[in-house]
């Protein structure tokens, strides 16, 4: 396909008030093209209301996968002391150095049923993928019990205690000043990797390896700036090159030993200062000048590298040595940079910090480098520049971030523009953190990238260039999507004035209609769309009201498309041909220019036993989410309905063929919807059922006895305990389904499960080991 | 295979023989469809 020319387009329907010109916006589909990693719209936890005594709140879960959330993290201060095996964490300086056990009934079963399970499981029905933290201090809760690390019988009386627990102090002297001196053996207990190598390999039992939709990214523990303050209980001094170096290698070593593909992050640094110094190197700063920069003795220990530099190369010099990666992201946090009086005209300027070179932070600690200069952050371009020439090949990843206010209009639009320049910039990975409600403005600025109609229509997934002549006013990010869609995003960040700007495409041949979608102050509930734009040869028009984030929509023009448009007509269960579908369900969609002529079933699945989603140039889409696939053909496609695509009580279906997509088929979804395979592949007569030696076929010649143990196929078991993973095969993972099930043949009683007794029904060519019986 | 889905399942000894005998299979209340037989002696 070829594109060529410039196109306008016009955007029509949108309120037009004291219109003021804007800058030039300019959009080149053949430059700056790479792809956009869908990790970058994630964050931490949970939103508001998706928990329930602080754990998943099942329920919450349609709203939650709306997000499309490209992963989550279970990280924070609290998480450097969390012990899998007792489902505890000590809160740290958060809360006064408490141990405090939730109020688990099954308390005998963890690690089944523990808090990080429950996040891991929640996170894998909503469509996104987990990221752990684990802890590298080696000081963990010693029981599962209350307790806390300065107890006031013990040391005397403290600054200040819990008004709950009063024997709890905060580890200060009452003269505010001086360190209670503790015994880290009074709530904890000393640990090693081994213990964390066995979290991992537990994890793996339970949910598979990484690659395999297991845990994805495990960060080496958070901020070791803070140790010696955060858990100055267990790691009273101060974090030094070497040991955040050695700490991080070794537990590296043992995540990687249970899971090869599991991929590490760190070192997880906490701001600006600590970037380039370890705490021992500002500690003698301050002590001696009164500033972070002026005395780096670790720092001069090391080559004088910036901490960053030196801890690359350490994980650089180890691969080069024994030909293992051991670091896969370079992961860094940032605050420190939002001063909270800021105005909301700055807070849209801040967005700067993460790639102008001309920006200086507002905040006065991010306002001078390593040397006592004015700093100029742009954090992208010098964390890529960091990793370019220290460890080639490492990700990047912002695992704590925000710019704030996002209850607001205003954060949500800072929150926007960082997600564009996440994308533009190429990083890797990031992570939200704040105190997000789903009602919060700020929630939409995910929901405009990742689903802004509701059924999966999304940002494009390869940023192309976009310029603007002003970014403080308007700013624009581009982006093509697979069905051969350009994206554009434009915010508004002048406060007060709609802007009419000029937007030239280059080198994409446009349909003669756009879609135009807008979140902002008209409507904080919802993203609405306008009505569409004309796309008109070469004028070049667009109007933007304020404080609004518009995304555009251009669809190739029809004589630029390799293929027909498909038509997606029906939707049926792959065994009996009936109409209730269900999650992980097999399904037959029926329809015309769907693939290619002669059938393809050649199923592709990686090393990691994950099905493709793409056969022979055809993918089927549930809600945007592309289905595992099983065959292809012109007139009917074999597919699985994908759990996230169909945990609402409808989804939408789209057949894409060589980039052209179709329009949405809506139909309904059940929760279940079990079907038998039959012998004849018609839906009905002789069962697909194997006969108690597993290889012979259940027939009038070979019948099965009665007593005996038989093999029935089927499909429509819907959602599973542990939740399915979208297209994996069979492994030593049983999936169970949550439906209560039974087996029934004429002249004998139901046979039902209990939930103990769910072991019968499993996904994929697995082999169960329980037999039908009587109960 | 995805979406594939394997019940191991003992035919209930008392079960009466013949070439059609209907089988069904129900999970979270719903059933799977009328029409298939298992042969049984």
């Amino acid at each position: 396909m070829k594109y060529r020319g410039a196109l306008a387009v016009l955007v029509a329907g949108m309120a037009f008030g004291q219109v003021q010109p804007g800058p030039a916006l300019r959009v080149d589909r053949a430059a700056g093209r790479h792809p956009i990693s869908p990790d970058i719209y994630g964050f931490n936890w949970y939103l508001g209301n998706e928990t329930s005594n602080g754990r998943p709140d099942s329920s919450q879960a349609s709203a939650a996968a709306d997000l499309r959330l490209g992963i989550r993290r279970w990280g924070g201060n609290n998480m450097s002391r969390y012990h899998w095996k007792y489902d505890v964490w000590n809160i740290d300086s958060d809360w006064y150095f408490e141990v405090l056990p939730d109020s688990n009934a099954h308390p005998e079963l963890l690690p089944e049923g523990s808090q990080f399970n429950a996040m891991m499981e929640y996170t894998l029905i909503t469509g996104s993928k987990l990221m752990g933290t684990i802890p590298l201090l080696g000081w963990l809760p010693k029981a599962r019990q209350g307790m806390c690390s300065f107890s006031v019988a013990k040391y005397g009386r403290q600054q200040s205690v819990d008004p709950w627990w009063p024997d709890c102090g905060n580890g200060i002297q009452p003269d505010g000043r001086t360190n209670v001196q503790n015994d880290p053996n009074d709530a904890a207990a000393l640990t090693d990797e081994t213990l964390q190598r066995d979290w991992v390999a537990y994890t793996v039992s339970k949910y598979g390896a990484a690659n395999q939709g297991g845990v994805a990214v495990w960060s080496l523990d958070n901020e070791p700036v803070w140790w010696s303050s955060t858990h100055r209980d267990i790691h009273p001094t101060a974090q030094t090159y070497d040991e955040t170096w050695q700490l991080g290698l070794r537990y590296a070593q043992a995540i990687k030993e249970a899971d090869p593909t599991a991929q590490v992050a760190g070192p997880v640094a906490a701001g600006w200062g600590s970037f380039f110094f370890s705490l021992t190197d500002m500690n003698a700063g301050w002590n001696r000048n009164g500033n972070f920069w002026s005395d780096p003795v670790d720092r001069a220990a090391h080559g004088n590298l910036d901490i960053s530099s030196w801890y690359l190369e350490q994980f650089r010099d180890y691969e080069q040595r024994t030909g293992m990666r051991l670091l896969d992201y370079f992961d860094l946090h940032f605050y420190n940079i939002v001063p909270e009086s800021m105005s909301d005209a700055q807070r849209l300027q801040s967005t700067r910090v993460l790639w102008d070179p001309a920006y200086r932070s507002l905040d006065t600690y991010w306002g001078f480098d390593d040397q006592g200069n004015p700093a100029y952050p742009r954090l992208i371009p010098r964390m890529r520049e960091w990793v370019a020439n220290h460890y080639p090949g490492t990700r990047t990843a912002l695992t704590e971030y925000t710019f704030g206010s996002l209850n607001t209009i205003n954060g949500a639009l800072a929150l926007a523009d960082a997600l564009g320049i996440f994308g533009r910039e190429a990083l890797d990975l990031a992570t939200l953190w704040d105190s997000l409600n789903p009602t919060d403005p700020a929630v939409f600025a995910f929901k405009i990238y990742r689903n802004y109609d509701g059924i999966g229509g999304a940002f494009g997934e390869t940023s192309v260039q976009a310029t603007t002549a002003d970014p403080d006013r308007l700013a624009i990010f581009a982006a093509e999507r697979s069905d051969t869609g350009l994206t554009l995003m434009v915010i508004n960040k002048t406060i007060t004035s709609d802007l009419s700007s000029a937007i030239q495409i280059s080198n994409f041949t446009a349909d003669s209609a756009a879609q135009v979608w807008q979140y902002g102050p008209a409507n904080l509930r919802a993203i609405v769309r306008q009505a569409d734009a004309s796309v008109s040869g070469n004028a070049v028009t667009a109007t933007f009201p304020a404080n609004a984030i518009t995304l555009i929509i251009i669809p190739a023009a029809p004589s630029a498309l390799p293929a027909p448009k498909p038509v997606v007509s029906a939707v049926t269960n792959a065994a009996s041909y009936g109409s209730r579908i269900a999650p992980g369900q097999m399904v037959v969609v029926w329809g015309s220019n769907l693939g290619p002529a002669a059938l393809n079933s050649d199923i592709v699945a990686g090393a990691n036993n994950i099905v493709s989603t793409q056969m022979g140039g055809v993918r089927i889409l549930f809600d945007g989410v592309p289905a595992p696939m099983v065959y292809v053909s012109a007139g009917q496609c074999a597919a699985v309905v994908p759990y996230l695509g169909a945990i609402k009580a409808t989804t939408h279906v789209q057949a894409e063929y060589q980039g052209v997509r179709s329009d949405p088929l809506t139909i309904p979804v059940s929760a279940t919807g079990p079907a038998l395979f039959t012998a004849d592949t018609s839906g009905h007569g002789q069962g697909a059922i194997t006969n108690g030696d597993g290889v012979t076929p259940d027939s009038t010649q070979a019948p099965a006895r009665a007593g005996d143990v038989v093999v029935l196929w089927l499909t429509g078991e819907g959602v599973t305990d542990p939740p399915g993973v979208e297209g994996r095969l069979a492994t030593r993972i049983l999936p169970k389904p949550v439906g209560l099930y039974r087996c029934r043949s004429a002249g004998s009683p139901p046979q039902s499960s209990t939930p103990a007794q769910r072991h019968t029904t499993c996904l994929g060519s697995c082999r169960s080991t329980r037999a039908w019986t009587r109960t | 295979m995805p979406g594939l889905m394997q019940i191991n399942a003992r035919v209930d000894s008392n079960v009466a023989a013949g070439d059609r005998v209907p089988v069904k299979v129900v999970i979270g209340g719903a059933a799977s469809q009328d029409g298939v037989t298992l042969a049984v002696r």
